[in-house]
């Protein structure tokens, strides 16, 4: 995930962010795979949800994508939830 | 003591040419010997160096090959001559098949026979002569109708003495013998006296062009004896496949013109022609029917085709460094300047003053002309495809190009040199917005499906505990380059991770835990890159416990010993020019900490 998809991401999430919706849950239902590029755009966002305060939270990620952040540690950054619903009630529950 | 006082020439290359080419026209009874005599001392060297290794002097050594050399030509010059002679003596009696052949022609195409019959009888009128009269201003046939005695036409023959006939025949035969001798005198010379004639050579191109001058002359030795050596070799296959062929077809004297062939071939384009005619003229006069005549013409144009097109550019094309232009164009132009002694000599020629362009700055137009060296890198042939807009074309180009070659050559050789093209066109503002985004869009598209189609899953790799964050340092370029560099890591089991193009890449690293446990990446395309890559590893060391750093300045060609180190100073990383020394680099790394533990020192 280069240039613009990246961009488009990228540009998602701050639109999100400056609407101020600062829990933002990632659905990865029909993403089979993710490479270093994917997994930066995904850091990436990350780090600016942080540094504006708010929390991402990942769901339905398949294998592959859970394989690839885990041996990537970003598993323990960013939390991983079977269901889009676990992940929403997540933020409930902090 | 040796000085350097070679003259600088201030002539332009045009005039130099044109000079160049007058001198060549005009002294060439005396360069046409020497030029015969150097192309033969390539041939011989090699057995004269022979020779000596068997501790004979190179005297006698060279006068023994030369001796050898003349009297093999004389024993095949004899026996050729003597089978000619033969054929021709035996010919006459052939002539009634002969007179049929043209007959059963003239009988199929009356129409034309009659038409050049018309021609001819028109030609004749034109051209015969009323009988001028005996003396001028003199009607003969009026004197002698008048009743006065004709006159008598007296014609004053001078008488042939024998110094003339001497001086005659001798002018005619001693012609050729003494270019023949000239020719082995200066062979002679040049087989005993290389080393000196080599020396005098180098110091008439000066001791500053030392080296060049000495390249040039071992490359072109080189390529010349290896062009004289498979030529001969080539023909020799020639000349036995068409003596072996015409022995089965079943024409008369087959080893003669297997002989004719090898020697003849030497002639680029005719002299396969030349050689095909004789058996062919002999096979029309002395079989019955048309089908050995045109067996000899089927013979002669399979090898010649098979040759001309398979084997010799396969051979030559390696061999010679000239283009396949460059062969024809150059028999053309020494024909002009030296006649058909010009056409044999026409290929060495050409491949010497090609090696002359490519080690003479001056002349480089020459070697550019007629050489095989490709004229644009790949790298340029890619971009100059995708600044044509043309993906797809761009894509085959790609994989041409780097067909043979692993990925990581075709990335750091063809689509990062790419990448910086573009980059400089972009600072230039030669490259417009519509064509750059193209550009980066399609590259993109290039490499993520070039490298998807060759990453192994995750199962199949031994997975590292050293991460690796590759981070571009300015733009979307960058980024690519950067992901790239990501790719073979993460093949060689690196978790690595490419970012977006960050205004502040030290909180994108503090915010995910990095530290000196990580590598950081920085990818930087020129120009700038330096710079660039310096402000993004000034924001990693501004938080603490900042990972390790290396520095992708992809195709940066440093200068001098000092500048890598210089370079790593002001970076505070470790340089690399190239993704292979990027992936080394992180795998050097990771093995100090294995066995040193964390520290910062790369």
């Amino acid at each position: 995930m280069l240039g613009a998809s990246s961009n488009e991401f990228r540009s998602t999430i701050a639109d999100l962010l400056k609407a101020g919706n600062q829990q933002i849950v990632l659905n990865f239902r029909g993403v089979p795979y993710a490479d270093s590029a994917g997994i930066g755009a995904l850091a990436f966002n990350f780090s600016n949800i942080k540094a504006a305060g708010g929390r991402l939270v990942v769901a339905e990620a398949q294998e592959a994508v859970r394989e690839v952040m885990d041996v990537t540690r970003l598993s323990q950054l960013i939390p991983m939830f079977a269901t889009e619903q676990e992940a929403v009630s997540s933020f409930v529950a902090n | 003591m040796a000085r350097d006082n070679a003259p600088t020439s201030s002539i332009s290359p045009a005039i130099g040419l044109v000079i160049a080419i007058a001198v060549l026209y005009f002294a060439r009874d005396l360069l046409i010997p020497i030029a015969f005599a150097l192309l033969l001392a390539f041939l011989l060297t090699p057995i004269v160096k022979r020779l000596e290794t068997w501790k004979i002097p190179r005297a006698p050594a060279s006068v023994l090959v030369l001796i050898f050399a003349s009297a093999l030509v004389s024993v095949v010059g004899y026996f050729v001559a003597t089978q000619l002679i033969s054929i021709a003596e035996s010919l006459p009696q052939y002539s009634g098949k002969l007179s049929a052949k043209i007959q059963a022609l003239e009988g199929e195409s009356s129409g034309l026979s009659d038409f050049l019959g018309q021609l001819q009888d028109m030609g004749r009128q034109i051209t015969e002569k009323k009988p001028e009269p005996a003396f001028p201003g003199v009607d003969s046939n009026s004197a002698q109708s008048k009743g006065a005695p004709a006159p008598i036409p007296v014609e004053v023959v001078e008488e042939h003495s024998l110094v003339q006939a001497i001086r005659d025949y001798a002018g005619t035969l001693l012609r050729p013998l003494g270019t023949a001798l000239l020719i082995a005198v200066f062979t002679l010379f040049m087989l005993i006296d290389r080393d000196n004639l080599r020396q005098r050579l180098l110091r008439l191109m000066g001791q500053q062009k030392l080296q060049a001058t000495t390249k040039a002359m071992d490359d072109a030795g080189q390529r010349v004896s290896r062009y004289v050596l498979l030529q001969f070799c080539v023909n020799a296959g020639f000349g036995a496949i068409t003596a072996l062929g015409l022995y089965l077809i079943g024409v008369q004297s087959p080893l003669l013109w297997g002989v004719l062939g090898l020697f003849l071939r030497f002639l680029p384009y005719i002299g396969p022609a030349i050689a095909g005619f004789m058996p062919f003229a002999v096979a029309l006069a002395v079989a019955d029917g048309w089908r050995t005549p045109l067996l000899v013409v089927g013979l002669y144009a399979v090898t010649e085709l098979i040759i001309g097109n398979f084997i010799e550019p396969l051979l030559y094309g390696v061999h010679t460094g000239l283009s396949a232009v460059a062969i024809l164009v150059g028999a053309v132009f020494w024909t002009v300047v030296w006649g058909p002694i010009g056409l044999v000599l026409s290929t060495p020629l050409t491949v010497c003053i090609t090696v002359l362009g490519r080690y003479t700055p001056q002349l480089e137009f020459l070697n550019v002309l007629l050489g095989d060296d490709p004229v644009l890198t790949p790298a340029v042939i890619f971009y100059q495809r995708l600044l044509a807009l043309d993906q797809q074309d761009a894509l085959n180009v790609l994989e041409n190009l780097g067909k043979g070659k692993s990925l990581m050559k075709v990335f750091d050789e063809i689509v990062i040199p790419a990448l910086a093209m573009a980059e400089r066109d972009r600072h230039t503002g030669q490259l417009d917005a519509r064509r750059e985004d193209f550009l980066v869009e399609s590259i993109n598209e290039f490499v993520t499906e070039l490298a998807e189609a060759e990453a192994t899953p995750m199962a199949g790799r031994e997975l590292r505990n050293t991460r690796v964050f590759c981070i571009p340092a300015h733009d979307a370029a960058d980024e690519i380059a950067a992901a790239m560099c990501a790719h073979f890591l993460t093949q060689q089991g690196f978790p690595a991770i490419t970012f977006p193009v960050s205004d502040s890449p030290g909180e994108l690293i503090h915010n995910l835990g990095g530290g000196p446990d990580d590598v950081v990446c920085i990818s930087a395309i020129p120009p700038f890159s330096a710079g660039n890559a310096k402000k993004v590893a000034k924001s990693i060391l501004e938080h603490p416990n900042p990972p390790r750093m290396i520095a992708g300045l992809w195709t940066y060609s440093a200068s001098g010993t000092a500048r890598p180190e210089r370079l790593r100073k002001a970076l505070s990383a470790t340089v690399a020019t190239s993704l292979a020394e990027a992936v080394a680099l992180v795998q050097q790394i990771e093995e100090r900490v294995l066995s040193d533990g964390p520290s910062r020192a790369v």
